[in-house]
């Protein structure tokens, strides 16, 4: 057994303790927004919040997140500032698949929230996702817009 | 197992990647699309729930809008709000057989046929009005999902609807509502089906949860082709080991059991040692080796005879220039690698994949799993963004096995990043010798072209014997391997774009079909052929304005009568503010790449404006200008999200993307060996949209690729002085480039 915080919620699970976090979500919690793409920390679609950091959670053991709040894109949705950046991408059409943007959406939500963030700062976190369709230029028009409202101070455009 | 696959049911008239087949009834598929073979209206569309619209198709959702591009055109011809339609998910018990989703010919077949099954519900729901008021039909207006006639009288369009289906089948068009009145075609509108993908909800294959679900992944070995040599244990790691020949799967009751079970089961399994991989398969003199057969190549269309004599290329008295390009093998490299989910019970299967052809699938299914196609039920679920034929039918044919070893039990088969990378099919590589001759004006005299490729399509249609889904070359008996045929129609795989739109005195283009029999496997991504052709025959354009000492831009105006093909250019040059940057000496470069898609379809003109690191050989991309040319515009939202989309796809080949092999196989299986472009490395895009009403709506999805590729390549040169002719221009390539100017 092993003890989670997730979505404000303890929960213990049957799983070993190696289980990467993804699939302990998935499977025993039934929380299904964050994806599977990789498995190796490579492409960002199974992004959470660990203690309010972002990260994938396709390798991170189930022991290594025991005593650490987790919360997935199905709590931040309901929260303000994550219903803002989820709004924000869906008036956008900023998608075409959709299948990296839930992973998305959590990083720009952790970025809004540490907000005001350099551009190249929320550049570099962005990095951390892949997306195959190309929907790039309107996530990060969506991302600018995000950040410019969250700062006050409009992030410069990129070079 | 069943005799050889026919369905009950027409198949429509389509080309192996989804396009209309040339014959008697084209024009008639012009103006009615996917109606011609599946004329009722009352299977297109229904009125059934009150206050809502069901739209049925058979063409499903990619990633590209369709559903969206459908309820619009839906709204438009029966007069109501588009948030009322339904557009119901494909599936082979319900929706029209349309065929492949592919080449971007959605809303010229389901479109044109939606629109028009519309158009005449709402002239059968006024006809109904009609007799109900007793007004003369041409007094009333339709509108708001409500008859009215001149004086107040009214009657809902579901009250009339309750009075039964219209039994009606379409054999001639109605006219549709005229431009000027559109309220939703041309505006746009939210995509239907984002918001719940991108708020988490599920929404994929792989999110489908059921009762008493199991998990399943397959277990391959590490060298293509290699059989088991002893059976493998009937458990491992805590799951159920499923052996059909050398096909092996575990399922367990959870995804993570699944995946561990299957790492520990691959560590024991011992496999024959089958002959190496080609490694070298996409050098050009691998390819020039195994070809196979060669085909002239006249208005487009590849023809099964010798070619003609080769012209000589000096027949201009000016200039002649040669070149070679090449492009290699390319992933489709989904983000979420291909599943589906099975059951198997009481001797009926029904699958759930994001298949792009659910009724191919379906025949070809059939005799692999030992059932009669009409045991088969296939539902289109969404997937990860495909971009044409990747893992998805293979995924379902795994899944479909295991169901069928473990009846009873819907089973959720999904492929690692490892298989998709390792085992999708790939696009195929491609290598093109140009030659040309420029007369004493220095206009294009001569041009002969070599297209050599190998195969662009495998998917899974049914065949007289054998069979390409993956797992069926793995069973015992081995099913045998149906290859890929090579294909031949109007701008078909190869030869796609593969004829300059330049106004050319005398052409020679021959494709020769390259297949080496070995466990390679290639198949149709985006735009097939095209990229490569448009990348070579744009940088030769450029190549041979430079030999006539002529301007680029005007050199190709200059070779140019269709006024759509010349409007494009302007445009982008136009927005781009010319191809000279500023910015003196060290400006960065810019490049144009043009073409019409397949020749018949949207325009796309492209510029690009980079800049390359000296110090790391890194090519930045600034700036990206397009203007295109779709026809009528549906949904101009969605036909920008397309082409850039398409834009950055291609930028992402054209800089970082090359399929490594080794004597195993891919052995570029994930992220870091297969890079693909980020965030830091997209340009900023402006794209324009001309617009040309009343003529037919065209697809997008891959009319902006090679122009993109081609503008890279060609600004990389403006701005290095270097002319690469081989892809990606990735850092290696580059500081040889680099290094050869010192
Ligand atoms: S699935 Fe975790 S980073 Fe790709
Ligand atoms: S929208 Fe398809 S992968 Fe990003």
């Amino acid at each position: 057994m092993v003890e989670l915080s997730v979505n404000g919620r303890a929960h213990s699970v049957d799983v070993p303790e190696r289980t990467p976090l993804l699939w302990a979500l998935r499977d025993e919690l039934g929380l299904l927004a964050a994806k599977y793409g990789c498995g190796l920390e490579q492409c960002g679609a199974c992004s959470v919040l660990v203690d309010g950091v972002v990260q994938p959670s396709c390798r991170l053991p189930v022991s290594d997140v025991a005593g650490l709040e987790v919360t997935t894109l199905e709590a931040l949705r309901e929260q303000p500032d994550g219903r803002r950046v989820v709004e924000a991408l869906v008036a956008a059409n900023a998608g075409q698949c959709g299948y990296c943007l839930p992973g998305i959406a959590v990083t720009l939500t952790w970025l809004v929230r540490r907000s005001p963030v350099a551009w190249e700062e929320a550049l570099r976190a962005l990095d951390d996702h892949l997306c195959r369709c190309g929907s790039h230029p309107r996530i990060l028009r969506v991302a600018r817009q995000l950040l410019a409202a969250g700062s006050g101070d409009p992030p410069a455009e990129p070079a | 197992m069943t005799g050889p696959a026919r369905p009950g049911g027409a198949v429509p008239a389509l080309t192996e990647d989804g396009r209309l087949v040339a014959g008697e009834d084209e024009p008639r598929r012009r103006v009615l699309g996917s109606l011609v073979g599946h004329p009722e209206v009352d299977r297109w569309v229904d009125l059934a729930v009150e206050g809502r619209v069901r739209v049925r198709t058979g063409k499903v959702e990619l990633g590209q809008g369709i559903r969206t591009a459908l309820a619009l055109l839906a709204a438009e011809e029966l007069g109501v709000d588009p948030a009322l339609v339904d557009v119901v998910p494909a599936s082979t018990d319900a929706a029209p057989d349309e065929g492949f989703t592919a080449g971007s010919r959605s809303v010229e077949q389901s479109g044109v046929a939606v629109r028009q099954a519309c158009a005449h519900a709402r002239r059968l729901l006024v006809e109904r009005a009609a007799a109900r008021l007793g007004v003369p039909a041409d007094r009333l207006t339709a509108d708001d999902g409500v008859v009215r006639g001149p004086d107040g009288p009214s009657v809902s369009y579901w009250e009339l609807a309750a009075e039964g289906p219209f039994h009606f089948r379409v054999t001639e068009p109605a006219p549709l509502r005229p431009a000027a009145e559109h309220r939703y075609v041309g505006r746009g509108m939210r995509r239907l089906d984002l918001a719940a993908k991108i708020s988490g909800a599920p929404a994929y294959v792989a999110d489908l949860r059921l009762p008493g679900m199991r998990f399943a992944r397959v277990v391959r070995p590490r060298r293509r082709g290699a059989r088991l040599t002893s059976a493998p244990p009937a458990t491992a790691g805590g799951a159920d080991v499923v052996c059909k020949g050398s096909f092996v799967a575990v399922v367990a009751d959870s995804e993570a059991r699944a995946a561990s079970a299957a790492a520990e089961l691959a560590a024991t399994l011992d496999w024959t040692d089958p002959p190496p991989f080609p490694a070298g398969a996409a050098d050009p003199g691998y390819m020039a080796r195994h070809v196979v057969a060669s085909y002239p190549v006249a208005d487009g269309i590849a023809r099964d005879e010798p070619p003609p004599p080769r012209p000589a290329p000096s027949a201009g008295g000016g200039a002649v220039l040669r070149a070679r390009f090449t492009k290699p093998f390319l992933l489709h490299g989904s983000i979420g690698p291909s599943a589906a989910v099975a059951l198997a019970d009481d001797g009926r299967l029904t699958v759930w994949t994001h298949s792009q052809g659910i009724g191919f699938l379906r025949r070809a299914l059939a005799p692999l799993v030992g059932l009669a196609v009409d045991r088969i039920t296939v539902h289109h679920l969404d997937g990860a963004g495909c971009y044409g034929h990747n893992g998805a039918d293979d995924a379902a044919c795994d899944a479909a096995l295991v169901a069928v070893a473990h009846p009873g039990r819907p089973v959720s088969l999904r492929w690692s990043r490892d298989d998709e990378h390792g085992h999708e099919p790939m696009g195929a590589a491609m290598a093109i010798e140009l030659e040309a001759g420029l007369d004493a004006r220095g206009r294009i005299a001569t041009w002969c072209q070599e297209i050599r490729t190998y195969r662009h399509n495998s998917r899974p249609i049914p065949q007289p014997s054998g069979t390409r889904l993956l797992a069926g070359w793995s069973l015992d008996p081995a099913v045998e391997r149906s290859r890929a045929t090579p294909m031949l129609d109007f701008e078909a795989g190869g030869h796609r774009n593969g004829t300059p739109a330049y106004r050319l005195p005398t052409s020679w283009i021959v494709k020769h079909d390259v297949d080496d029999g070995t466990a390679l496997r290639t198949s149709a991504l985006r735009g097939l052929g095209a990229p490569a052709n448009v990348f070579a025959i744009e940088s030769f354009v450029e190549e041979l304005a430079e030999a006539a000492g002529a301007d680029p831009v005007q050199f190709r105006l200059d070779h140019l009568d269709d006024p759509r093909a010349r409007a494009v250019i302007e445009a982008a040059v136009e927005m781009a503010g010319g191809l000279e940057a500023p910015g003196g000496l060290d400006a960065p470069g810019r490049g144009l790449g043009f073409a019409q898609y397949e020749g018949s379809m949207t325009y796309a003109a492209v510029v690009v404006e980079l800049e390359v690191d000296p110090r790391t050989a890194v090519v930045h991309l600034r700036h990206a200008w397009m203007a295109a040319d779709a026809g009528e515009v549906i949904d101009p939202d969605g036909l920008t999200n397309q082409l850039e989309g398409g834009l950055v796809q291609a930028a992402s080949w054209a800089l970082l993307e090359q399929v490594r092999l080794d004597e195993d196989g891919v052995a570029s299986r994930d992220w870091e060996s297969y890079p693909i472009l980020r965030f830091g490395q997209v340009p900023e895009i402006e794209t324009q949209l001309l617009d040309h009403p009343g003529t037919p709506p065209l697809g997008a999805g891959e009319a902006s690729c090679g122009p993109t590729v081609a503008a890279i390549a060609n600004a990389f040169y403006q701005h290095t002085g270097v002319r690469v002719r081989d892809l990606p221009l990735d850092p290696a390539r580059v500081r040889v480039s680099l290094d050869a100017l010192l």
